[in-house]
């Protein structure tokens, strides 16, 4: 911290004098972000929230003046958090987050301006330039870790998208009495497999199945694992007596399967679904 | 530290109890009927390993709550003569007892983390975690 | 506290539905008793239902596999029925697969496939 000619006393003041100009920088703010304009992201029935999320994060960098550089940030962090998951659900994107901050940023830095230029007498140049320095720093810092808390809080929701996709995704087909289809598509991946083999074996017990013809005709890559996750759930079916075929063989999946040496002994296979229902039902 | 309970392995009858403190924990805890019956069936597994090759031991069940992550933790402690070879326990296939031999490696396939502390003459420690999804 | 498993016979089948929770007593004296009564009554085969059963180890998986050799070496075929979709998954990843056993997804299916294999 550079020793100025400035003593606490004018710390503080610059800091209440930012907070008494909150009110307007909130309002200037609100009117740009909800209202008509090209600036406006927001709905006009969020100003309250966004209100009290403006009070704080002005109230929050303010303390930079008198405060410990590290408090700063971890009351930013947890302010971040908070308000990046609220802006995430709103349906903001991140270029429109980072205008919204160079418009607070703007009016927050006028007014610190306007705080040094009043007071000509007692700021030199260097104390401006430390100034300038202070407010730019905490604002770069605060944009990088709203971006932080921004995406995570954007990958939540598409890992519980994703989730939500994949549970509806194998559903079993009765066709007639005793038998039903399982027709998988895309690829399969570990977390998929087990979703699968919960919910395809849950079904063919529910049904009643006594054969189930798993066709895999839309599944791009069958390797060794998707072979794997495939012998787990035929087994599985077994042991609740339901006699699992396999359909939907494409020729790379026969090449393939034979070049990786995965062996299918036992298990009834043919090319299409088809087939295998002319052949076994 | 998460809630924690145990089961003192001694008896045959020990094995049933640390499975049905499994059970009632992986209930509480929110996991499906097919995790609880993952659980369960380590946790027997792993009671039966004490009771079969130590004598005496413990069972306990730790619930975690990690970040976002909640979960289950059982510990399987013991002070029998120890494991002298994991890796070759860790093979499918290997049993001494003449059992179906499904042992460790199936336990660790049926839950999340695995993880054996062992030395010869001194006991071992084996901690197996589920997560909820 | 010592229960025993109750066997029934339906014609020349035996039939076993297990109630509760097996502990590892009960599971070796169920075996015992079932091999008594097939030598009483030399049945031709044999129905164990597990619908009440959450979960399946592998002593239990050894008991019921030992159960079913011991009951082919007195003439008798066995198919187990009612294995729950949980208990399947947990039974395929500990590595058991049961390969040669007959299967049934509950009583009714248990006994039709059972009379089919007599029969041929």
């Amino acid at each position: 911290m550079q020793k100025g000619c400035f003593n606490v006393g004018k710390r503080e003041d610059i800091y209440e004098y930012i907070i008494s100009k909150k009110e307007e920088m909130a309002d200037e703010w609100l009117e740009r972000s909800t209202g008509s304009g090209e600036e406006s992201v927001f709905r006009s029935d969020e100003k309250g929230k966004l209100h009290i999320q403006h009070d704080q994060l002005i109230e929050t960098v303010s303390r930079i003046f008198i405060e410990d550089n590290n408090d700063f940030k971890l009351h930013i962090d947890n302010w971040s958090e908070a308000v990046a998951s609220h802006w995430v659900k709103s349906g903001v994107t991140m270029h429109e987050t980072i205008a919204q901050f160079r418009l607070i940023r703007g009016d927050y830095w006028n007014s610190v301006k306007n705080y040094i230029l009043s007071e000509k007498q007692g700021f030199s140049i260097e104390d401006a330039f430390y100034w300038s320095n202070i407010v730019n720093d905490a604002f770069d810092f605060i944009m990088e870790n709203f971006a932080r808390h921004f995406e995570d809080a954007h990958k939540k929701i598409l890992t519980s998208q994703q989730q939500m996709i994949t549970e509806l995704s194998s559903p079993v087909i009765p066709v007639k009495r005793g038998i039903g289809i399982l027709p998988l598509v895309g690829d399969i991946d570990t977390y998929r497999a087990r979703i699968i083999l919960e919910t395809g074996l849950e079904q063919a017990a529910t049904q009643k199945l006594d054969m189930l013809f798993i066709d895999l005709s839309a599944v791009p890559i069958v390797d060794t694992m998707v072979a794997h996750q495939l012998f787990q759930l035929i087994d599985a079916l077994r042991l609740i007596g339901v006699e699992a075929i396999l359909s939907g063989i494409r020729p790379e999946i026969a090449q393939t399967a034979v070049q990786l040496g995965i062996e299918f002994r036992g298990i009834k296979t043919q090319a299409t679904l088809m087939n295998a229902l002319e052949r076994y039902s | 530290m998460g809630y924690r309970s145990s089961v003192d392995i001694h008896t045959e009858w020990d094995i049933v109890a640390a499975r049905q403190l499994g059970r009632n924990e992986a209930k509480k805890v929110g996991f499906g009927t097919v995790d609880q019956a993952r659980i369960t069936t380590a946790i027997s597994e792993l009671a039966r390993n004490i009771y079969l090759y130590a004598g005496a031991g413990k069972i306990e069940i730790e619930r975690l709550n990690e970040n976002d992550l909640f979960g289950i933790a059982i510990i399987a402690s013991d002070e029998g003569p120890g494991i002298p070879d994991v890796r070759k326990v860790m093979e499918d296939g290997y049993s001494t007892s003449g059992g179906l031999g499904a042992g460790m490696p199936g336990v660790k396939r049926l839950m999340d983390d695995f993880r054996v502390d062992t030395e010869k003459g001194k006991g071992t420690k084996i901690t197996a975690v589920k997560w909820l999804r | 506290m010592n229960m025993r498993i109750p066997i029934l016979k339906l014609k020349d089948i035996l039939i076993v539905s297990l109630q509760w929770e097996l502990d590892d007593q009960t599971a070796i004296q169920f075996q015992e008793d079932l091999l008594e009564k097939l030598h009483d009554t030399s049945a031709r085969g044999v129905v164990i239902d597990l619908t009440p059963i959450d979960f399946i180890d592998s002593f239990i998986a050894k008991v019921l596999g030992d159960v079913i050799s011991m009951s082919g070496l007195m003439g008798a075929r066995v198919v187990i029925t009612g294995i729950q979709p949980a208990v399947a998954i947990t039974l395929i990843e500990l590595g058991i697969r049961l390969e040669n056993v007959m299967t049934a997804l509950d009583l009714e299916n248990g006994m039709d496939k059972l009379q089919h294999e007599l029969e041929a």
